[in-house]
């Protein structure tokens, strides 16, 4: 029994060291080769990568399906600039009024989730994100309206630091949803996706379950944005937007849905994006998320499994296979 | 009475499914409750956990009203079941399936798994913890279930037709499995089922449910020579198969 749960450790451990490494590895060519370009879409890809396991976490596990999930992001972003920028906090607090407020929001979503299914979800969630846009825009004193508010230079943090937490960010919430899918909360979040009803009757409380997911989603979204803001050093309404929204979900759909790989995988698809933008004439750069829909749209039809299936079949030692093979040699 | 339903009634519409209900079952005892399809068996289950509040009437178990109580809440008192119809959890693994029945007992995954791990050996799925459930053929799929459901550790089990689908020697192993539950854990038992030999061979005593009515009670052998009951099986070819193997 000892070694067996050795042996789960190790395998647990096993593909998590991986991503470290891999992210370190990439962590210290990009400040050393690379200009102020390239650690400007290194740490946007980490951002999608926070935001996908984030995303992931609620819809790929827990089977809620988050479509507005800038709106976590955005509530982020604005409790970190509202309270840097008009309250001159520290950062620390701005990141948690920013928590705060998206604990809130989330517990509210979480318990529209809890009650409301598929459609109806998805009609709550657009009709409050839709209200926070607005509020954003509309409680100008507060918030800065369409323009938004700049931080004060006080707060401008160099390139690498960002690039650094960034970094670390991203490791943690990567290590962060591994350790949850592996844990109680996983379990039951997988559990109360494939079969609520078989779930009750093994005495979870789905109700509570789902609620939880939402808020522990919510927060990494949170994360993410706090960290966006002091990166860009304003806010502004376009962080609720569903572009934002729609890439976060394409990230982890392309990547592979559900899997902690997913989000990694996915966030070249952010790399690839911020490339083709810093090449393209700024008055077409809108229209980018054409190419995240085409994406979709091919994936959909040739992968519905995600770019870690591609992966799978020619061989790549991903977690579901490595998983396999250890326990047949047993 | 350690599990009572009393003049319990529920109706989806204009369909009376369950009617003026009443049942007893004892600490340890082995019930069954047949009748033909579409009788009101299933519905009577989901009543008693917490999936359908019934109209009228009340249920009480351990001396607490659980009339009300949600399925969740149902579980942790210690009544757990079996569904007719299950599809469990097919992205989970065996082990992480029974684990969802642990956790009903112990928060702690340390605490969680020795439990799912004794339950997976109980079963004899041993060795196949780390296997999908959509990797389970249909009789170790029942198993597992019943893993699942032995992890929540009822003090009474209901089983929906957990022996339909199953060939002949897999009946006897299950029933063996069964059995065991009963004497090992001290599991009371309410069982549906339409292998009658199975009611037969396990239980003290059996109702008979029959247009959402219940019919008759009594022993196996009082029930099943009823003249009611006979009347109400007419041309169920499962109940001549059944008598037919008593006598
Ligand atoms: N959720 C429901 N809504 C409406 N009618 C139902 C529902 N569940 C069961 N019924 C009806 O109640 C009757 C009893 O069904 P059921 O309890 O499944 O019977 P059994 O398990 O004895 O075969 C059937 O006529 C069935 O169609
Ligand atoms: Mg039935």
């Amino acid at each position: 029994m000892r070694s067996d749960n050795l042996l789960r450790r190790e395998r647990l451990l096993h593909p998590l060291t991986a991503v470290s490494l891999a992210l370190v590895i990439l962590a210290a060519f990009v400040p050393i080769f690379g200009d102020r370009l390239m650690m400007n879409i290194a740490i946007m890809a980490m951002i999608y990568i926070i935001l996908g396991h984030s995303w992931n976490l609620l819809t790929g596990l827990a089977g809620m399906f988050s479509i507005t999930h800038a709106l976590f992001f955005g509530l982020g972003v604005y409790g970190m600039s509202i309270s840097v920028a008009k309250f001159h906090l520290p950062i620390i607090a701005g990141l948690l009024v920013g928590l705060l407020i998206n604990i809130v929001m989330s517990a509210i979503v979480g318990m529209i989730g809890s009650k409301l299914s598929g459609l109806y979800f998805v009609m709550a969630q657009v009709g409050l994100s839709q209200t926070i846009y607005t509020l954003s825009i509309q409680l100008f004193p507060l918030t800065g309206g369409v323009t938004g508010l700049s931080m004060p230079r006080e707060y401008l943090m160099d390139k690498s630091t960002l690039y650094w937490i960034a970094l670390i960010l991203a490791i943690l919430t990567t290590l962060a949803f591994a350790f949850i899918r592996k844990s109680r909360m996983g379990t039951m979040f997988v559990a109360l996706k494939e079969n609520p009803d078989l779930s009750l009757s093994l005495g979870s409380n789905v109700g509570k379950w789902r609620i939880m997911a939402t808020v522990m989603s919510a927060s990494m979204a949170s994360l993410a944005g706090s960290f966006y803001a002091l990166f860009m050093m304003s806010n502004n309404p376009e962080v609720f937007s569903m572009v934002i929204s729609l890439k976060i979900i394409i990230v982890v759909i392309v990547g592979g849905i559900g899997s902690v790989w997913g989000p990694i995988v996915g966030s070249s698809l952010v790399v690839m994006d911020e490339l083709i933008r810093g090449i393209m004439p700024t008055t077409m750069a809108p229209f980018s998320v054409i190419i995240y829909a085409l994406v979709l749209i091919i994936m959909a039809i040739r992968h519905p499994e995600g770019l870690i299936s591609i992966g799978r079949s020619i061989g790549l030692k991903l977690e579901g296979k490595s998983m396999k093979k250890v326990s047949i040699s047993k | 009475m350690f599990f009572e339903m009393s003049n319990v009634t529920k109706s989806f519409g204009g369909l009376v499914a369950n009617k003026d209900i009443s049942v007893e079952i004892a600490e340890g005892e082995i019930v069954g409750l047949i009748g033909p399809n579409g009788a009101g068996k299933s519905t009577m289950f989901k009543t008693v956990t917490g999936f359908h509040i019934p109209d009228s009437g009340s249920i009480s178990f351990g001396g607490k009203d659980i009339t009300k109580y949600e399925p969740n809440k149902i579980c942790q008192v210690g009544i757990s079941c079996t569904f007719q119809k299950s599809q469990l959890f097919s992205a989970l693994t065996l082990e992480e399936s029974v684990l969802v029945g642990a956790y009903c007992r112990h928060k702690r995954k340390s605490q969680a798994l020795p439990l799912a791990h004794r339950m997976i050996e109980f079963v004899g799925l041993g060795g196949k913890e780390e296997v999908k459930i959509s990797k389970l053929n249909m009789f170790e799929r029942k198993k597992a279930e019943l893993a699942a459901a032995l992890a929540t550790e009822p003090k009474l089990l209901l089983l929906d037709e957990l022996f339909a689908g199953l060939v002949p020697t897999e009946v006897e192993l299950m029933l063996e499995l069964v059995k065991k539950i009963n004497e090992e854990f001290g599991t009371a038992l309410f069982i549906v089922e339409h292998v009658l030999r199975v009611i037969m061979g396990i239980c003290t005593k059996v109702y008979v449910l029959e247009y959402g009515q219940l019919i008759a009670v009594g022993t196996p052998e009082e029930v099943t020579s009823s003249e009611v009951v006979i009347k109400a099986y007419l041309g169920d070819d499962d109940f001549y198969a059944a008598t037919d193997i008593k006598s």
